[in-house]
């Protein structure tokens, strides 16, 4: 199975990532708050996963800077997700200045791309992953060789173009939108 | 290189901001003219989302086998104890 966590640790070990002692660390202040709120553990549950992927995606980001512990910081995201997922209930909560300015991701999640995302999960994973590596995962240029075993950079840049053409041609094929664009 | 290739890579380069200034005028010039090459730096651009989403969905994943963890092994059971307290009704 793959480790990713491990994977990031090896890269970036100063910053305390997501691990078990995180997730237990973080979640009871985010459950505590959710059920404050009236939510039930299932949605304290899915509020903090996504807390904790909007806290991985900004500290993989070197240099993005932690206004606060980890912990703190991951629970303002969390009450910042609740404010946002329950507008009229804005009232019960008020978020301090840095919690209201934390930058959540859009949710790009149209049937129409998780489609095409499952369908390239079906035929061309490994590209997936590359890919994955070299825009989202911060690894470097020799960790992504080993990893996946090419016998040197030329040959991952190599194969990295070559995999963005097989999946542009797969969107292609699946994307009838794509007719709009050669105008 | 295929001269294939070498757009896609001059292509990542202006998706990732990487070209000089006088390099990336004469890739819009050619974004301009070319509707191929316009055409294919959109898809481009739409497959970094579409990995981005892969990604999310990869630490999706590795989040919730952590959970499970956290919430099924007898070891962890004072903290999923202190977790689940937070919901119990109050009576």
């Amino acid at each position: 199975m793959e480790m990713p966590v491990m994977t990031i640790e090896q890269t970036r070990p100063a910053r305390q990532e997501l691990s078990e002692t995180l997730y237990k660390n973080a979640f009871p202040a985010v459950a505590r708050f959710i059920s404050k709120m009236g939510g039930s553990f299932n949605e304290a549950k899915d509020i903090f996963h996504d807390a904790l992927v909007i806290y991985w995606e900004k500290t993989a980001d070197p240099e993005f800077v932690l206004p606060r512990s980890a912990e703190a910081y991951i629970l303002g995201i969390a009450r910042h997700l609740w404010v946002k997922k329950f507008r009229q209930d804005t009232m019960k909560v008020s978020l301090e200045s840095w919690e209201r300015d934390i930058a959540v991701p859009p949710d790009d999640e149209t049937p129409d791309t998780l489609k095409l995302l499952g369908f390239l999960e079906n035929t061309g994973r490994r590209c997936m992953d590359l890919l994955r590596a070299f825009y989202y995962q911060n690894l470097s240029m020799t960790a992504i060789t080993g990893r996946f075993g090419y016998g040197s950079e030329r040959s991952t840049t190599v194969q990295k173009y070559k995999c963005i053409e097989k999946i542009r041609e797969t969107i292609k094929q699946k994307s009838a939108r794509y007719e709009d664009f050669l105008e | 290189m295929r001269t294939s290739l070498n757009d896609i890579r001059e292509t990542e380069r202006y998706l990732g901001n990487e070209l000089p200034p006088e390099d990336k005028l004469v890739f819009e010039a050619r974004l301009l003219t070319e509707p191929t090459l316009r055409a294919n730096t959109f898809v481009q651009y739409r497959i970094r989302a579409l990995i981005r989403l892969y990604h999310r969905k990869k630490m999706k994943d590795s989040i919730e086998s952590i959970h499970q963890r956290m919430f099924n092994d007898p070891a962890e059971k004072t903290f999923a104890l202190q977790v689940h307290q937070y919901f119990k009704p109050t009576t």
